[in-house]
C-alpha cells in the first residue's frame, strides 16, 4: 500500500436522529443525501485499486456507490465501537456523559467495549491494510477509527471526546503516516490515558 | 435481591458457559461485541440475560423483567429457549403487535460424537460459489422465516452471504452446478457451533445427499469445537428425520415469535 484514502460513511438514516449504532446486525441504509454524498466521494477521489469497508451496511453501501464494480475488502476490525447499554440511544442520552467520566480501559456497561479494546482492533485493521499489495486503497469506516487515525498520523494520542468527522469527506494518508499512526495507537494501547 | 443490570462481559460469558448449546448465539455476539445486553442479577449472580439486536434473545429465569427492553427494541423476532421466550412474551404481548407467526417447541439438536463419514464432496465455500449460494440461501431463509430476502434487500442479502463465505462460516457440496448440501454457521464459540440454513437443492433430495453432507460437516466441525447444534421448525419432518438419522440428540426447545 502506498496511499490510503479514508472517509467516514455517508449520511445514514440513523444519523438523522443522532442515534448510536454499534451493532452491524441492524440494517441501516443511507439516506438520499447519503447516496449523493457517496457518489461524490468516488468522483472526487478518483480511481482506487481496492475499496475497504467495515461490517456495517452504511460503509459497504457508501463504498459500492463511490467506486462501483471495484474489488472490495471487509475489515471488521475497523467496525464502529460497541455502545453496550447505549446502543440505539442518542449521544446525549448517557453515552457522552459516560465517556467523559470513564477511563480508557473501562468496559462500556451492557456488553460494550472499552476505548482501548476498540483501538486495539483498529491497530489490527490498519495493519491489514498496510500489508496489502494494492498501491491506492480507499477505506470507508466510522467516525472513531477515522479520527483516531488522523490524530495518530499527526503524532497525537487518542482522546476521550473526539472531534466530529464529516460524512464522505476524503482524507489522504501516505504509507509513512499510516506506519506512524499505527505505532502511536499501538503504543497508546500499551499505556493508555486520556 | 433481584435487580435488572447492565452486565459486564465476564458476567455474560460466565452465564453463557452454564448452557453452551442453548446460549451459543448469546456467547457469540458477546464475544463479537455486538448489540446490547441486559441482565437480571440475583444475590450477586446473573440468572437471566437478554440480547437486543435485530432480534430479541432472552435466556434464563425471570425474563419478563426484559419487557421494557423488548418493547423499545421494535425487533422483528423474539427467539430463544422456550421458557425464556414465553415469560417475556407474556410480559410484552399487550404492548406489541399481534405476531405474524408463533412457533413454539422448535427442537434444538446437538451432537458431540463424530458420525460415520459421508464421503461427500463437502468443502468450505469460496467467493466463486457466491452466485450459486445466494439463491440457495434465499430459498432456505424463506422456508425458515417466510420472507424472501431477495425481494426485501437483494444487495444486502448477497453481501451477508458473501460475508459468511469470507468468515469461513459457509460450506457446500456441489456437482454440476447443483447444490447437494450446504449449511452456514450462525454462531461459533469455543464450546459449540450452531448451524443454520441446512439445505439441499429440491432436485437432489431423497437420495441421502443431505445425510452425507451433514455427517461430513459435523465431522469437520467436531475437530474444532466440542459440539455442533442447530434448531428446526417443529413441522419440518424431513429435517427432523435427517438430524435423528445422523445421531443428533434433541436436548431442548426454542420458541420463535415473529413480529
Amino acid at each position: 500500500m502506498r496511499e490510503l484514502i479514508v472517509a467516514r460513511h455517508a449520511e445514514s438514516r440513523l444519523n438523522l436522529d443522532n442515534v448510536l449504532n454499534g451493532d452491524p446486525s441492524l440494517r441501516v441504509p443511507l439516506t438520499d443525501l447519503g447516496r449523493r454524498q457517496a457518489r461524490a466521494l468516488g468522483t472526487s477521489v478518483g480511481p482506487v485499486e481496492l475499496v475497504a469497508h467495515t461490517a456495517f451496511d452504511r460503509t459497504r453501501e457508501t463504498a459500492e456507490l463511490a467506486w462501483p464494480g471495484m474489488p472490495t475488502l471487509m475489515v471488521p476490525e475497523l467496525n464502529e465501537i460497541s455502545f453496550g447499554r447505549w446502543e440505539g440511544t442518542r449521544w446525549s442520552d448517557g453515552y457522552e456523559a459516560w465517556v467523559g467520566e470513564s477511563g480508557p480501559e473501562d468496559e462500556c456497561p451492557g456488553g460494550g467495549e472499552s476505548r482501548v479494546a476498540a483501538v486495539r482492533r483498529y491497530v489490527h485493521g490498519y495493519r491489514t491494510l498496510l500489508g496489502r499489495g494494492e498501491e491506492r486503497i480507499a477505506l470507508v469506516a466510522h467516525g472513531a477509527p477515522v479520527r483516531y487515525l488522523l490524530l495518530a498520523a499527526a503524532g497525537k494520542r487518542p482522546i476521550a471526546l473526539l472531534e466530529h468527522v464529516l460524512p464522505a469527506e476524503p482524507h489522504e494518508v501516505g504509507r509513512g503516516e499510516l506506519e506512524r499512526a499505527i505505532a502511536v495507537l499501538a503504543g497508546w494501547t500499551a499505556n493508555p490515558s486520556f | 435481591m433481584t435487580q435488572v443490570i447492565d452486565p459486564t462481559r465476564d458476567q455474560i460469558l460466565a452465564f453463557c458457559s452454564e448452557e453452551p448449546v442453548e446460549r451459543v448465539f448469546l456467547e457469540d455476539v458477546a464475544r463479537r461485541g455486538q448489540g446490547r445486553f441486559t441482565g437480571v442479577e440475583k444475590d450477586g449472580r446473573l440468572v437471566a440475560l437478554c440480547h437486543t439486536g435485530a432480534n430479541v434473545v432472552p435466556s434464563g429465569r425471570g425474563c419478563g423483567a426484559f419487557a421494557d427492553e423488548a418493547v423499545r427494541a421494535r425487533a422483528r423476532m423474539l427467539i430463544g429457549e422456550q421458557g425464556a421466550v414465553s415469560d417475556l412474551w407474556e410480559a410484552v404481548r399487550r404492548n406489541l403487535p399481534a405476531p405474524r407467526e408463533d412457533r413454539p417447541r422448535q427442537p434444538v439438536y446437538t451432537i458431540s460424537e463424530a458420525p460415520e463419514p459421508g464421503e461427500s464432496g463437502l468443502r468450505p465455500a469460496q467467493l466463486a460459489d457466491l452466485d450459486l449460494l445466494v439463491p440457495a440461501c434465499a430459498h432456505a431463509h424463506e422456508v425458515e422465516l417466510g420472507i424472501n430476502p431477495l425481494a426485501r434487500d437483494a444487495d444486502g442479502f448477497r453481501w451477508r452471504t458473501r460475508t459468511q463465505i469470507e468468515e469461513g462460516r459457509s460450506w457446500l457440496w456441489a456437482e454440476g452446478g447443483v447444490i447437494l448440501f450446504k449449511a452456514e454457521a450462525s454462531a461459533w464459540t469455543p464450546e459449540a457451533v450452531q448451524l443454520q440454513q441446512v439445505w439441499t437443492d429440491p432436485v437432489a433430495r431423497g437420495t441421502g445427499n443431505g445425510s452425507r453432507g451433514l455427517r461430513d460437516l459435523i465431522r469437520f466441525l467436531l475437530v474444532r469445537t466440542p459440539r455442533v447444534c442447530l434448531f428446526v421448525r417443529a413441522d419440518n419432518d424431513a429435517a427432523i428425520k435427517l438430524y435423528d438419522s445422523v445421531g443428533m440428540q434433541h436436548v431442548l426447545d426454542y420458541r420463535s415469535v415473529l413480529l
